[in-house]
């Protein structure tokens, strides 16, 4: 066994990124921005989700360097991010102003503005679409205007403008969830200073939602199935977009109308509605009452905005029995960026530490075969 | 593909010389090419100030007129004295009025929230001089000991009065219109030398 | 889509963050300092710390050093220096005396630095207690109570059952007195060249999110007991193959041609100059 470290690094690096290149490169085939954009819109909704940055031609272009690995691109981005100066900060947005395009709650049936069952593929058949395997531009532009037409022609009362009040207020509106004051502390940025633990709420819901979505899914299901609280009902969940708009000046008496318009994001919030033990001094008397988790994403990317509300609601808790309900548990280890770098780190060249580490078995085990024989 | 701008390497240069000086504290370092202020003049106290200061921190600076600047250039918060990550202590003022007494020596926990405090000084000196007040600094960054000398001891009264206790505690830059600058860090140990010398 | 990169790759603000957190570390020693830590286009724990560091310090004077496990051509050696040139267009050197900032992985230098000179190492686990307490928040009280009770456990548990209070590398110090500090995963041969130093030593954290520093002259105190003093790494007897040093730390290599374990120096570069050197002085006798 030799441990030496590898010498002529800078020439093999060299190589070796010649040869990844000789890989991309020999596919013959390149893809344009506008296709990645077009064709892969729920790659680029989560690669800026989890990037914290909402540029879809940036994501596109990040998602076709990376090969179409999400975790590469999300890299890129977070990477990219790191350069950019923060000049200023959007307006808050509320929520029950989204215009919506898909809204359903499973709490009610009859919710006020009803169910908008909204574009989903829930309840499609993941059976193969072998007819997309020789589909043309022109097989699609057709689709389209076909698809339109169908829609052109449905009657008045299917149609909506869009908004819709927020279901939860009615369960408010009966003093079932007890109402609380707004919270208008600025919000933490975990990408300006370093989670704080214990962590306020704002920091907590910024991590999981630029978290590595299949993390957050999974601790989001570890916490359903058993290590965590009860079976959370999903009240509202709404997706569509919002305006974010810039105030015309930095003082807290500015006109929220004088405020610059930025443009349009979709965004999926999830509110999940959990039963719990409340006070008895509540008014009601009654000993049970709901609390909410709350799940707000960036694009389509429902699952892991629902995932996210069970997890606000579990680090709500707190109960140091269940791994998902610690905080620095789950919110250390859901960003793809850091599990993804230190477990690769683990590639690299670790010959002096591990000389080290054989001095001390060694010395260890002479001092230990010296007291046997004696 | 690097974009280079003047000010960028004006504010590494500036850093270094005040990374130095906490590295060896109580030696004089000096701010060569700092910033200047509207009417030409040299401006050391501002170059430290946008070094440090900006939207993601708070000050308190005690004169009304160079607060609103500094809050308008930097986008910092204003915060109060015991609250202020920075405190801004310009040539007019006294080191007490201009709330260093009462500044933030941190936590326990987060030492670091100990706030930074820069003093304009009539000068800072690396040797002795009529009318100056000389200091030896031990502690870490210290073989045996520094000395330095500043034309008025209040700084160091004042910073002796907090007592407090390491690791909490604040750290002060004197800087004078010249940009020679001494760095006390909380870790240092400083005792006024009788007779200034 | 041209874009330019900022000179040192970050904006200012980003720099201006990093630069607050290394005066509280240097101001005081051996305490971690949470900052943000941003993302860098390399992977986190590949030296993403000790590169923030870097970038947030250095200036187009500069003479930049990095190494790799003792070793300047190691492929993460060079691949940090190749972004960090690539955003300053700073000189880079293997010859230590040469440097003013040298950024390594797991060793310091052979060659003893000077007080002009930084030195930056990249840490993967800052938090020395972290392997008896998974929490950071109880971690970080107990460095507020000075409570190093784990730590001291942790060593006197590897000598009841090793009968060596030694770890491998990164074993923990007393930096100036007050806190227990990982010195990053230098062999413990390294550990005590930050005693006393003269120069500055800067310790990133990037994944963990932690700067702290040594300043000069400052003591740094391995943890030990009495009757099981520190030890360092055991060389005695042994020198480099290559230019015959000895009371250096030796990497362990198998001869292939003969099946021997021979040994020759980790630092390359100073194994390099001393072999110039003495080429040199052969050349000079020869004339």
């Amino acid at each position: 066994m030799g441990y030496v470290a590898v010498r002529g690094g800078g020439r093999a690096i060299e190589e070796s990124l010649r040869l990844f290149e000789l890989e991309r490169a020999s596919s013959g085939a390149s893809v344009a921005l506008d296709r990645v954009q077009a064709c892969f819109p729920d790659a680029i909704d989560q690669v800026m989700g989890e990037s914290s940055l909402y540029a879809p031609r940036l994501a596109a272009l990040a998602f076709k360097q990376a090969r179409g690995s999400v975790e590469e691109a999300v890299f890129l981005l977070r990477a990219f991010r790191s350069t950019l100066e923060r000049t200023s900060e959007t307006c808050v947005v509320d929520m029950e102003d989204m215009q919506v395009k898909r809204r359903i709650s499973a709490a009610f049936k009859d919710v006020p503005g009803g169910q908008v069952l909204g574009a989903t593929r829930d309840y499609s058949h993941r059976l193969i679409d072998f007819s997309l395997a020789d589909e043309t531009d022109g097989d699609v532009r057709d689709a389209a205007a076909r698809l339109r037409k169908h829609f052109a022609e449905a009657p008045d009362d299917a149609r909506f403008d869009g908004h819709l009040p927020k279901v939860l207020d009615y369960l408010r509106d009966q003093g079932l969830i007890p109402s609380c004051e707004n919270d208008d502390t600025p919000p933490a940025d975990v990408t300006m200073a370093s989670l704080e633990f214990p962590c306020v709420r704002s920091a907590r819901l910024q991590t999981l939602a630029r978290g590595m979505t299949q993390a957050v899914e999974a601790f989001g299901y570890a916490a359903i199935r058993g290590y965590g609280p009860a079976h959370p009902t999903v009240g509202e969940l709404r997706s569509g977009t919002v305006e974010l708009c810039v105030a015309a000046d930095a003082s807290d008496d500015a006109d929220p109308l004088d405020a610059f318009y930025l443009g349009d994001m979709r965004v999926c919030e999830v509110e999940s509605v959990f039963e719990v033990e409340s006070d008895a001094a509540d008014a009601s008397g009654a000993g049970l009452s709901f609390d909410i988790g709350y799940g707000l994403v960036m694009g389509d990317t429902e699952t892991k905005a629902v995932a996210m509300s069970v997890l606000d609601h579990c680090l709500e808790l707190g109960d140091p029995r269940y791994p998902t309900q610690d905080e620095e548990f789950v919110l250390y280890h859901v960003d793809g960026v850091e599990a993804q770098g230190f477990i690769s780190h683990l590639k690299l060249p670790h010959y002096v530490t591990f000389q080290s580490k054989l001095d001390t078995v060694r010395t260890a085990r002479e001092r230990q075969a010296h007291a046997a024989s004696v | 593909m690097i974009s280079n701008d003047v000010e960028i390497h004006r504010m590494q240069r500036a850093f270094r010389t005040v990374m130095n000086a906490f590295a060896q504290p109580g030696t004089i370092a000096e701010l060569r090419d700092d910033a200047v202020d509207a009417a030409g003049a040299r401006d050391p106290l501002m170059t430290l100030v946008r070094l440090f200061v900006d939207q993601a921190v708070t000050f308190y600076c005690c004169d009304d007129a160079l607060a609103e600047r500094i809050a308008v250039e930097t986008k910092a918060r204003r915060a109060s004295q015991s609250e202020a990550l920075f405190v801004v202590v310009p040539a007019a003022a006294s080191a007490c009025e201009a709330g260093v007494g009462e500044a933030s020596a941190g936590t326990l926990v987060s030492p670091e929230k100990g706030a930074t405090v820069f003093v304009e000084c009539g000068r800072v000196s690396a040797t002795p001089d009529e009318g100056l007040a000389g200091f030896e600094v031990q502690g870490p960054g210290v073989r045996d000991v520094n000395r330095f000398w500043t034309d008025s001891d209040e700084w160091e009264r004042v910073r002796e009065g907090r007592c407090d206790e390491y690791p909490l505690g604040i750290e002060m830059i004197l800087v004078d219109g010249e940009g020679r600058l001494a760095a006390v860090p909380r870790s240092s140990s400083v005792t006024r030398m009788e007779g200034g010398r | 889509m041209q874009r330019l990169y900022n000179f040192a790759f970050f904006d200012e603000a980003s720099k201006r963050e990093i630069r607050r957190a290394i005066v509280k570390g240097i101001s005081v020693p051996g305490y971690q300092v949470p900052f943000a830590s941003r993302e860098m286009p390399i992977g986190r724990g590949w030296g993403t710390g000790g590169l923030q560091v870097t970038l947030a310090i250095i200036g187009a004077d500069d003479v930049l050093k990095v190494i790799d496990q003792g070793c300047d051509e190691s492929v993460n050696a060079v691949n940090i220096k190749k972004l960090v040139c690539a955003t300053t267009d700073v000189e880079t050197v293997e010859d230590t005396a040469a440097a003013t900032i040298i950024q390594s992985r797991h060793r310091i230098p052979e060659e003893p630095l000077r007080s002009d000179q930084v030195l930056v190492l990249q840490v993967p686990t800052p938090e020395p207690l972290r392997s008896f307490e998974p929490s950071e928040a109880k971690t970080r009280a107990l460095h507020a109570e000075a409570d190093y009770t784990g730590a001291w456990l942790g060593l006197f548990d590897r000598i009841v059952r090793f009968g060596e209070g030694s770890t491998g590398a990164d074993h923990p110090c007393l930096v100036n007195g007050r806190y227990v500090m990982a010195p990053s995963p230098i062999p413990r041969f390294d550990t005590t060249k930050l005693d006393g130093s003269e120069h500055l030593t800067l310790f990133g954290a990037g994944r963990e999110k932690k700067i702290y520093a040594v300043p000069p002259h400052t003591r740094v105190a391995p943890l030990d007991f009495e009757d099981r003093p520190f030890r360092v790494e055991d060389f005695d007897g042994l020198s480099c193959r290559l230019c015959g040093a000895s009371g250096v730390y030796l990497d362990e290599i198998v001869d292939e041609a003969t099946g021997e374990t021979v040994h020759q120096c980790n630092d390359t570069a100073f194994c390099a100059k001393r072999r110039e050197r003495a080429a040199a002085g052969d050349e000079t006798k020869g004339e």
